[in-house]
C-alpha cells in the first residue's frame, strides 16, 4: 500500500506563497512536505499559507514538519498560516493543542488577508 | 575408466621391462664387441697383446658396462618423462648441465697427466683416471643427446620417430664405418657423408620450438647465454673427439671406445646444431618479447583485479591497486585516480606522485577541464603540442585518462602519464580501459553489497532496540484492590514510539500513564527511553496527573528535536473516592463508560515539547471523572483509532464506544482483548501503520461494601 501525497506552491497576494497540500501526510511523506518547504523558505519567502484542503489524513509527523520552520519563519519577519482544514485534519491539530501555535482559518482568502500589507 | 587405469599401469610395467631388457641387451652387445674389437686392434697395431691385455681387458669391459648403463638410464629417463611437458625449464636445465660439466671435464683432462705412453696405459691408476674421465666424456654426451630426444619427442610432429630411427641408425653405420675404415678404403668418405645425412636429418626433425616465442624477454636471454654455453662446449667436445691432436680428452676417449670416438664427436655435432637452432629460434623470438611480455603482464593484472573484486576488498584499496597495477603495465612514470563527491575532487591513490601534485594539476585550469571533459579512455600522446601554454604540461608530456563509473555516472578519473611525449602506446590505452571497466563494475557491486550489509546491520539493531523497548514496558500488573488494569502494546514496525507505565503518586495512589511519541522508528523508541526516565523521577514527587505532565513538558521541552513531540494521558486512580483524574498532554481522548453510558473524555493541554512551561501550564485542565464499579476507562494511542482497513478507512469511534458499552462485568484484560479483536476485524488483514497501545481501568468492588451482593 503506498501513501500518496503531493505539494505544490504557487505565489499568491500580498507576496504570499500559497502551499497546497494534497493527499496523506504521515511519517512516509513528512519529508516531501520538509523539501518543499525548505526550498520556498530558502528562497527567502517567509509568507506562507498552507492550504489544507485537498488533504485526507495528517499524522503526528506530518505535525512536526511546522514545528521545525514556524520559529525561523516568524524570526524573519513572515508566518505560516493554516487553511481550508477538512473537519478530520483540525480536529487532530485541535487535539494537540496546534492551534495556539498556529493560525488556523477556513479558507486560504481570509489567511492571505491575515497578513499584513506590503508596500509595493 | 578401470580399463584406462589397468592399461597405464600395465604401460609402465611394460616400459621398465622395455627398459631392463634394453640395459641387459646393450650391454652384453657393447661387452662382446668390445672385446672382440680391442683383441683385433691389439693384433693389428702389433703391439703384444699379453703386455697390455690384463689391462685392456678391465678397462675396455668397464667401459662397456658404464656405456650400456648411460643407455639404459637414457632409455628409462626418457619413458619416465614422456607424460612431462616440454619446457624452458627441460631445455634450459639440460643446456646447463651439459656445458657446465663439460667444461669441468676438459678442464680435468687438460690440468691432470693422463700416464699414457703412446696411447697406453701405463699403470692401472692410470687405466681408471682415463676411464673415468672418458666415462664422464661419454655420459654427458649420452644425456645431452636424450634430452634432446625428449625434447623432439616432448611435441612431435607425424614424422618426429621415424626420423629419430633413422637417425640412430645413421649413427651406427658412422660408428661402423669409423671402426671398418682401417681394414677397407674408402670408408671415410661413407662416413662424412652418413654425418652430414645425420645432420640434414636432424634439422629437419627440429620444430616446433614455438614455446620459446612466447618466453617472457628475461627468459630468452637466458636462453640466448645457456645456448652460447653449450654451443661451446659441444664445439670443443666434438673438437677433441674428433681431433688427432692427442689431447687428454682424445686420448682417454680413443682408448675408451675405438671407433666411437667418432660417435661421440657425430652426437656432439648434432648436439651443437640442435643447440645453434635453439639459438636462432630464440634470436628470432627476441624482437616480439615486449609484445608477449606485455600479453602477459596483462593477463596476470587483469586477473589480479579480478581477484581483488571478489576478495571484496575496499574500494579504495581496489583503486590503489589498480592504480598500482596500470602504473606497472603501461611503464607510466606515475599515475593516479581521484574521485569526484559532493565535497570536490579526492586522490584515492598515488603511484609515484605526491596526491599534493594532483592537487596543482587541478589548479592548471585547461588540464583540468580537460580531465573532467574525457567520457571515454584517451589517450594524449604529446600534452603540450594539446595546451601549450599549461606550465604542469611540461612534466606530465604524455597522458592516459580513464574514465570510473559508478551508476552510470562519472565517479572518477584514472590518470596515467609519462614525463616524455609519445610515452604510451595505443594497446597501454586498452588495457587501461579494461581496468577502469572492472573497476566501475567492481563499485557497482561494492555499492551493492555494501548496501545488503547496511540492510543486515540496521535489521539487527532494530531486533536489539526492539528487545531493549519491550524491556520498558512494565513487567508487573497493578494490584490494587478496588482496581483491574490491563494494558498491551503492539509496535509497528520494529521499534515504536508508544509507552505506557504504572505509577504511583506522592500522595501513594497509583496512576496509568499512556504516551506516543510523534514519529516512528529509533528515534522515537530513543525519546520514549527518555521518556521513561523523566515520568519515574517525576511521578514520585507529583501531586497529580495534571502536576506530573507539567514537570514532564518542563523538562524536556528545549531538549526535544523542533519537530518531535509527545502526547501523554493520565490518569490517576481514586479508589477512596471513587474517582478517575485525568489529564491529557494533546492525547487521544480517553473513552469512559459509566452508568450514563460512554464518552469521550478530552480536556484541554497541548503535547508536550513544543510550547514552554508558561503556555503549557495555562493549557493544561486535569477532569475528574466520578466512576462506580463496573465503569470502564480506556486509554489508547492514535494507532487504535487510526487502525486503517484494506481500504484505508479508519475505524470509526463508535464500534469501540458500542463494543465497550455491551460488556457486562467486564474484566481489564477481556477489555483490552475485545478492543484487539475488533481493531483486528476492522482491519481484516492490512498491516498495522502505527504502534497499537491499549490500556483498560475497570473499576471494582472493593471489600468495603456499597452494595451487597448484585
Amino acid at each position: 500500500m503506498t501513501t500518496t501525497f503531493t505539494v505544490t506552491s504557487a505565489t499568491a497576494d500580498r507576496r504570499t506563497i500559497r502551499v497546497a497540500v494534497a493527499g496523506q501526510l504521515d511519517a512516509h511523506t513528512a519529508s516531501d512536505l520538509e523539501a518543499a518547504l525548505h526550498e520556498v523558505i530558502g528562497r527567502g519567502d517567509v509568507r506562507l499559507v498552507v492550504d489544507f484542503a485537498a488533504l485526507d489524513y495528517i499524522s503526528s509527523a506530518g505535525l512536526g514538519v511546522f514545528m521545525v520552520f514556524i520559529e525561523q519563519v516568524r524570526a524573519a519577519g513572515g508566518d505560516i498560516k493554516l487553511a481550508a482544514m477538512q473537519p478530520k485534519v483540525h480536529m487532530v491539530f485541535d487535539l494537540l493543542g496546534f492551534q495556539v501555535l498556529f493560525e488556523i482559518y477556513p479558507t486560504v482568502d481570509e489567511a492571505v488577508r491575515a497578513f499584513p500589507e506590503v508596500a509595493s | 575408466m578401470r580399463v584406462e587405469i589397468q592399461g597405464s599401469e600395465t604401460g609402465t610395467d611394460q616400459a621398465l621391462r622395455a627398459a631392463a631388457i634394453g640395459i641387459g641387451v646393450l650391454t652384453a652387445t657393447a661387452l662382446l664387441a668390445r672385446i672382440a674389437i680391442v683383441s683385433w686392434w691389439c693384433v693389428t697395431h702389433d703391439l703384444p697383446l699379453s703386455a697390455a691385455a690384463p689391462v685392456e681387458i678391465t678397462t675396455s669391459i668397464l667401459a662397456d658396462l658404464v656405456l650400456a648403463g648411460f643407455a639404459g638410464i637414457a632409455i628409462v629417463t626418457h619413458r619416465r618423462k614422456r607424460q612431462t611437458p616440454v619446457t624452458y625449464d627441460t631445455v634450459a636445465g639440460a643446456m646447463s648441465l651439459y656445458a657446465m660439466s663439460a667444461l669441468v671435464l676438459l678442464l680435468i683432462s687438460g690440468v691432470i697427466p693422463l700416464g699414457l705412453v703412446d696411447g697406453v696405459p701405463q699403470s692401472i691408476a692410470s687405466a681408471v683416471f682415463v676411464n673415468i674421465l672418458a666415462a664422464g666424456f661419454a655420459g654427458i654426451t649420452i644425456g645431452m643427446a636424450t634430452a634432446v630426444v625428449h625434447v623432439l619427442l616432448g611435441r612431435p610432429h607425424r614424422r618426429t620417430r621415424r626420423y629419430l630411427g633413422l637417425q640412430l641408425a645413421l649413427i651406427v653405420c658412422v660408428w661402423a664405418a669409423a671402426a671398418l675404415s682401417p681394414v677397407f678404403e674408402g670408408l671415410d668418405v661413407v662416413g662424412v657423408i652418413l654425418v652430414i645425412t645425420g645432420a640434414l636429418v636432424l634439422l629437419l626433425n627440429i620444430r616446433r620450438l614455438h614455446w620459446i616465442t612466447v618466453l617472457t624477454i628475461d627468459k630468452k636471454l637466458r636462453l640466448l647465454w645457456l645456448a652460447l654455453c653449450a654451443g661451446f662446449a659441444a664445439a670443443v667436445l666434438m673438437a677433441q673427439s674428433g681431433g688427432s691432436d692427442g689431447s687428454g680428452a682424445a686420448q682417454s676417449m680413443d682408448l675408451f671406445v675405438r671407433g666411437g670416438l667418432q660417435v661421440l664427436a657425430v652426437v656432439n655435432l648434432y648436439v651443437l646444431l640442435f643447440v645453434v637452432r635453439v639459438f636462432v629460434a630464440t634470436v628470432a623470438a627476441l624482437p616480439n618479447s615486449g609484445i608477449v611480455d606485455r600479453r602477459s603482464t596483462e593477463v596476470e593484472s587483469l586477473s589480479h583485479v579480478t581477484k581483488l573484486v571478489a576478495e571484496s576488498a575496499s574500494v579504495e584499496e581496489l583503486l590503489t591497486s589498480v592504480t598500482q597495477l596500470s602504473q606497472q603495465v603501461c611503464r607510466a612514470h606515475g599515475a593516479w585516480c581521484e574521485t569526484y563527491d559532493v565535497e570536490g575532487l579526492h586522490c584515492v591513490a598515488a603511484q609515484l606522485v605526491h596526491s599534493a601534485y594532483v592537487t596543482s594539476v587541478h589548479n592548471d585550469h585547461e588540464l583540468h577541464r580537460l580531465i573532467l571533459s574525457c567520457d571515454a579512455p584517451m589517450l594524449i600522446d604529446d600534452v603540450r603540442q594539446r595546451l601549450p601554454d599549461s606550465d604542469v604540461a611540461r612534466v606530465l608530456r604524455s597522458l592516459i585518462l580513464v574514465p570510473i563509473r559508478r551508476d552510470h555516472r562519472r565517479h572518477g578519473t584514472l590518470v596515467i602519464f609519462s614525463t616524455v611525449p609519445f610515452g604510451f602506446e595505443q594497446d597501454d590505452v586498452r588495457v587501461a580501459a579494461a581496468f577502469g571497466d572492472t573497476v566501475s563494475v567492481a563499485l557497482d557491486q561494492a555499492r551493492l553489497s555494501d548496501a545488503s550489509r547496511e540492510r543486515e546491520r540496521m535489521h539487527r539493531e532494530f531486533e536489539m532496540a526492539q528487545r531493549i523497548q519491550a524491556s520498558l514496558l512494565p513487567a508487573r500488573v497493578l494490584e490494587r484492590p478496588g482496581v483491574d488494569v490491563d494494558a498491551v502494546m503492539i509496535p509497528a514496525t520494529e521499534v515504536g514510539g508508544d509507552y505506557f507505565d504504572y505509577i504511583t503518586f506522592a500522595n501513594g495512589k497509583p496512576g496509568v500513564i499512556i504516551a506516543d511519541v510523534a514519529g516512528k522508528g529509533v528515534p522515537a523508541a530513543l525519546y520514549m527511553a527518555t521518556l521513561k526516565g523523566v515520568v519515574l523521577a517525576a511521578a514520585r514527587t507529583s501531586t497529580g496527573p495534571g502536576d506530573l505532565l507539567r514537570r514532564v513538558n518542563a523538562t524536556l521541552h528545549g531538549s526535544m528535536q523542533r519537530s518531535t513531540f509527545i502526547t501523554i494521558a493520565c490518569v490517576e486512580i481514586d479508589i477512596d473516592h471513587h474517582t478517575l483524574r485525568l489529564a491529557r498532554a494533546g492525547h487521544t481522548p480517553a473513552i469512559v463508560r459509566t452508568s450514563q453510558g460512554v464518552r469521550t473524555v478530552c480536556p484541554s493541554g497541548m503535547a508536550i515539547g513544543i510550547v514552554g512551561s508558561q503556555t503549557f501550564d495555562e493549557m493544561l485542565v486535569e477532569e475528574n471523572i466520578p466512576v462506580q464499579p463496573g465503569d470502564i476507562c480506556l486509554l489508547t494511542t492514535d494507532g487504535v483509532t487510526e487502525r486503517l482497513d484494506g481500504a484505508r478507512a479508519e475505524i470509526p469511534l463508535e464500534r469501540i464506544t458500542e463494543c465497550i458499552g455491551a460488556m457486562e462485568q467486564p474484566a481489564a484484560d477481556a477489555v483490552v482483548r475485545s478492543v484487539l479483536a475488533l481493531l483486528d476485524d476492522h482491519a481484516n488483514g492490512a498491516e498495522a501503520h502505527d504502534d497499537i497501545t491499549i490500556a483498560a481501568i475497570v473499576v471494582q468492588q472493593t471489600s468495603q461494601p456499597t452494595t451487597d451482593h448484585a
